[in-house]
């Protein structure tokens, strides 16, 4: 075990008062970011790196590190109290986690939200120091292939999230699909679906579909309801703490998530979102009571949360062991340990090893850190729901469209979330689900581009997929998860009858 | 008609029939691989198919009147409001700058729900506030006239 | 009555929504003038506020750690921070789409790629109309030659002879970063002058690219030696050959294409730093300045070599010959890509 007297080198490192400090800056920082919608991790990484140049390397790091892992803490908030993602992680959280601020829970839904949370990041750290390397190398043999087939099983399993109508779902979803093809095209840079409108071929930021559809839509919704007062007044808010009965199913759900969300991030290539996709609806399958998802089941809040969150941890493991980066702020990252001079891979282990021990041992310190800041501001944020809805909306109106207009700088991008507001309130009442089309327009440039890759490996022949185990194997699954929704959706015996509402 | 889901069905129809049209212009296979008009061609037909399946189902089954989940009186002032003040800070804001516009758009929501002189105390008070926050500490870029403002 | 009311009231929506598109425009170009009045009376100020480098592939990439080396020599120069932006995609014209449409004030630039900038409007179906003339050249940074690589543990490979008459006889799988970019033309140069079977497929970046051959999803890489000097150093790939006329000092022992088979293929890339067309010379003289200044200080200079890269700083007007030269010689394979 001379990782673990590594490990507590690295504590050494980790906890002089300035690594201390940088580790509470970068996790403060990455939970604001996350709140904030419109400011991404991937975003606030990037502006904070030019920040770190005067500092050592290790402190550069941990502060960067502690970003990345905070923002995925606070993207959980916006979720709960205003159905808008802060970050396209938090997503899935709004299907069960605004059900729940309804009914004056948000309190516990941002409580076990905290707790997945820190439990996923320190089961990842320590998959991390334990069977990184070993990992990392298997995960190697994730190619274009077996990645289009994990997202057609996440978008697989999104067919049993649809509520009533399958056909109004795979729609939605196909729908959601074809946005992301809107701009530029990735393999041969053609401009696709813009119409000779400029702003269109950047093609549709994620946070003004994200913001609109969830968002906006959901204040129109509200707004409905009178303002003068006579609409219900929000619940008071019950405690931070999951009622007896909720405990077993929310840790089992977090058990769940830590290792999906780990094993996901271990692939390179693959986005945070597929865990939490992968992780919500396999706690609905595992449910006792599938109905009470998407009106507040907390399960439902637990394990993507708690998915999300090993999924960071996981994800460094390929950037600390082969040197690659697998999600776009896992780059910035990659940029940052370059930038110091340190070149991530198999070397780095072996040439600064106290750098990288130092940097485990503050991600346990940092997720520490974000628990105990979370835990009692849960509380205070939860209180935001007291607020009453006549003095809160025009204030969130006015936050979301700083926030897409900070995006690129352009009214452009307000204008998009306003249409997809109305298409999303329309959507609502003609009782089409939101979630496939914001989760299929997530996943849609990898879909594409991993589709073509394996097209071309395999000469053009789909049944290639099939040649291969791991794709095989996957794809086999997905399918036929695909056929039972639709055989059970025909005969109308839907186990799921409930709509889920968003 | 007063059917909603006849018009969302519509909707999709025309939609995926404009994509379809569009990628049937792109390359679908060239001599160096599957082009870009693959994945759109066949995800557009698929929505164009199920659509019309949708037209059926919407006619028949499903019927969703307007009268029954447009909101009515107030609601529906509320609502247009909501989205009319969107629309109104695009069009100030580029030459009235951020302050002025963001403070209008709150007037008016406020006035939804209070006062005229507590909608205009809370509005001016939040657009300083965001503009703070945002412009000056976060160094947020936001909409701002000639003067930075 | 209602459903008339509300499609009315959408429709009014979307028309006062392009409107208000539309004087947005007429207002920033306003304020551009005023910028712009503004700007010639206090030219010596530039930079006064944060410089936007926006890279056209993803961090990790060749390009991205070329430009994070250079950022923080560049800052101390210009005094302002300089932060690099990401915007792979497109073969790159994600990128230089964004930074071709930013305001010519010196405060967004970015890095420019050839040969794959011709890429983006040799090819007819991508019907784009700005080309390499719509760039404001500031100065060139590296140019980094091409190699061709399979990974360490391949075993039916052991020089680049073997793969090429392997090639020849089967079909191998190889990387490109999109379509009409350097090494998807490398490759196909190869298959019509050699005879070799080699299928490109289309990854966003060399990082991505490397993953797959060393997963062994793909048999052969085409990437640039600073791509894959880490790489190598850590055993994962090995190098079959450089393709430049002369071996490199980064690798001394890897024999060149045309010295193991007397092929003239070369490719190499290089990159440089450009801006949108229109910006004030006053502006250019002193970015130039500074980007020389940085460029060749000794610490950067090492950095970049241990990287595998050679610095070179041709600037303005020779550096615009040079690409004009390389974007002819793009024009006389294009026939390869049926364009």
């Amino acid at each position: 075990m001379d990782s673990l007297g590594y490990l507590l080198h690295g504590f050494e490192t980790a906890l002089t008062w300035q690594n201390l400090l940088y580790c509470l800056l970068g996790v403060s920082f990455g939970m604001f970011i996350g709140v904030l919608p419109g400011l991404g991790p991937t975003a606030g990484t990037a502006l904070l790196l030019p920040l770190t140049f005067a500092l050592e390397p290790v402190s550069a790091i941990i502060m960067l590190a502690g970003i990345y892992y905070g923002s995925m803490y606070g993207g959980t908030i916006t979720s709960v109290l205003i159905n808008t993602p802060g970050e396209a992680a938090s997503l899935i959280t709004c299907l069960d986690g605004h059900p729940l601020a309804k009914q004056g829970r948000a309190g516990a839904a941002l409580g076990i939200a905290g707790i997945g949370s820190f439990i996923g990041g320190i089961v990842s750290i320590v998959g991390l120091v334990l069977i990184g390397p070993f990992l990392a190398k298997q995960a190697l043999k994730f190619g274009p292939p077996e990645f289009f087939a994990l997202v057609i099983l996440g978008l697989s399993l999104l067919l049993g999230l649809m509520g009533k109508s399958l056909l109004k779902g795979i729609i939605g979803a196909l729908f959601g699909l074809s946005l992301a093809f809107i701009g530029q095209d990735q393999s041969s840079g053609i401009i696709r679906f813009a119409f000779g409108q400029t702003e269109l071929m950047k093609g549709i930021d994620f946070i003004s579909i994200a913001m609109g559809m969830f968002g906006l839509s959901e204040l129109f919704l509200n707004a409905e309801e009178s303002l003068k007062g006579k609409a219900s007044a929000p619940p008071k808010v019950k405690g931070l703490l999951p009622n007896k009965e909720e405990w077993g199913p929310s840790m089992k759900a977090i058990g769940r998530g830590s290792v999906l969300g780990f094993l996901i991030g271990l692939i390179p290539g693959t986005n945070s979102v597929i865990p939490t996709i992968l992780s919500y609806s396999m706690e609905k399958k595992l449910s006792k009571d599938p109905s009470r998802f998407g009106k507040g089941a907390l399960e439902g809040v637990a394990g993507p949360e708690t998915a999300n969150n090993s999924y960071c941890g996981g994800a460094l493991i390929p950037l600390f062991t082969l040197g690659i980066p697998s999600s776009p702020t896992v780059a910035v990252l990659l940029g940052a340990f370059i930038m110091h001079g340190l070149t991530p891979g198999p070397t780095l282990f072996q040439k600064n090893p106290d750098l990288v021990w130092g940097i485990i041992a503050s991600m346990f310190i940092g997720n520490a850190m974000l628990l105990i800041m979370n835990l009692p501001l849960a509380n205070v944020w939860a209180r935001i729901t007291m607020v009453p809805f006549k003095l809160l909306f025009p204030i969130i109106i006015i936050i979301t469209i700083v926030g897409t207009y900070s995006l690129n700088n352009s009214m452009f991008d307000v204008g998009a979330m306003l249409v997809f507001g109305i298409l999303g309130y329309l959507f609502k009442k003609a009782e089409i689900p939101l979630a496939p089309i914001i989760l299929t327009y997530v996943l849609g440039s990898l879909l594409e581009k991993t589709l073509l890759q394996s097209l071309t490996i395999f000469k053009g022949d789909f049944l290639g997929f099939f040649t291969r185990p791991i794709s095989g194997t996957i794809l086999s699954i997905a399918i036929l998860s695909m056929l039972f929704s639709i055989i059970t959706s025909i005969r109308n015996k839907r186990v799921i009858t409930e709509d889920v509402e968003m | 008609m007063k059917n909603l889901g006849v018009y969302m069905a519509l909707f999709f129809i025309l939609f995926s029939g404009i994509m379809f049209w569009e990628s049937l212009s792109m390359d679908y296979y060239s001599e160096y691989g599957p082009g870009p008009g693959l994945l759109p061609l066949w995800v557009s037909g698929f929505i164009f198919v199920l659509s019309i399946v949708y037209l059926v189902v919407a006619l028949k089954k499903e019927i969703i009147l307007f009268s029954k989940i447009l909101p009515k009186g107030e609601g529906l002032v509320n609502v247009l409001v909501c989205a009319g003040s969107l629309i109104l800070f695009m069009i100030i804001v580029p030459f009235a700058g951020f302050l002025i516009g963001s403070a209008v758009t709150l007037f008016i929501l406020f006035m939804r729900g209070y006062r005229w002189y507590w909608s205009a105390g809370l509005s001016v008070s939040i657009a300083f506030i965001i503009f703070w926050v945002f412009g000056v500490i976060l160094q947020v870029p936001l909409p701002v006239n000639d003067l930075g403002w | 009555m209602k459903k008339k009311i509300s499609m009315a009231v959408a429709l009014i929506l979307m028309f006062v929504l392009v409107i208000g598109c539309a004087q947005k425009e007429t207002g920033s170009n306003s304020k551009q003038q005023t910028n712009a009045g503004a700007s010639s009376a206090k030219k010596t100020e530039y930079p006064t506020k944060p410089i936007t480098l926006i890279v056209s592939y993803a961090a990790g990439g060749g390009t991205d750690l070329g430009a994070r080396l250079l950022t923080p020599y560049l800052e101390k120069e210009l005094g302002v921070p300089v932060v690099v932006e990401n915007k792979p995609g497109g073969g790159g014209w994600v990128g230089w789409a964004e930074m071709l449409g930013a305001k010519p004030d010196g405060y967004t630039l970015g890095y420019v790629n050839a040969p794959a900038v011709f890429a983006g409007y040799l090819n007819p179906s991508a019907k784009r109309k700005e080309t390499i003339d719509n760039f404001e050249l500031i100065m060139n940074h590296v140019i980094d030659p091409g190699v061709i690589a399979v990974r360490a543990d391949d075993k039916r490979f052991s020089n680049v002879k073997d793969l090429i008459e392997f090639a020849k006889k089967n079909e191998l799988s190889a990387n490109a970063n999109g379509v009409g970019t350097e090494n998807h033309i490398a490759a196909l140069q190869m298959n019509k002058e050699l005879g070799t079977k080699l299928r490109s497929v289309q990854f966003s970046g060399s990082a991505e690219s490397i993953t797959s051959v060393i997963g062994g999803h793909v048999d052969v890489l085409f990437a640039k030696v600073g791509e894959v000097l880490e790489p190598m150093k850590a055993g994962q790939i090995k190098i079959l050959a450089v393709m430049t006329p002369e071996r490199v000092p980064q690798l001394p022992d890897v024999p060149t294409l045309k010295e193991s088979i007397g092929s003239n293929i070369e490719y190499h890339s290089l990159r440089g730093i450009a801006g949108p067309k229109g910006m004030d010379p006053q502006i250019v003289a002193k970015l130039q300045d500074a980007f020389e200044k940085a460029m060749k200080n000794p610490e950067h200079e090492k950095k970049m070599s241990d990287m595998g890269l050679k610095v070179d700083g041709t600037k303005g007007e020779a550096f615009k010959q040079l690409l004009k030269k390389e974007e002819a010689s793009m024009v006389e394979v294009k026939g390869l890509l049926g364009w």
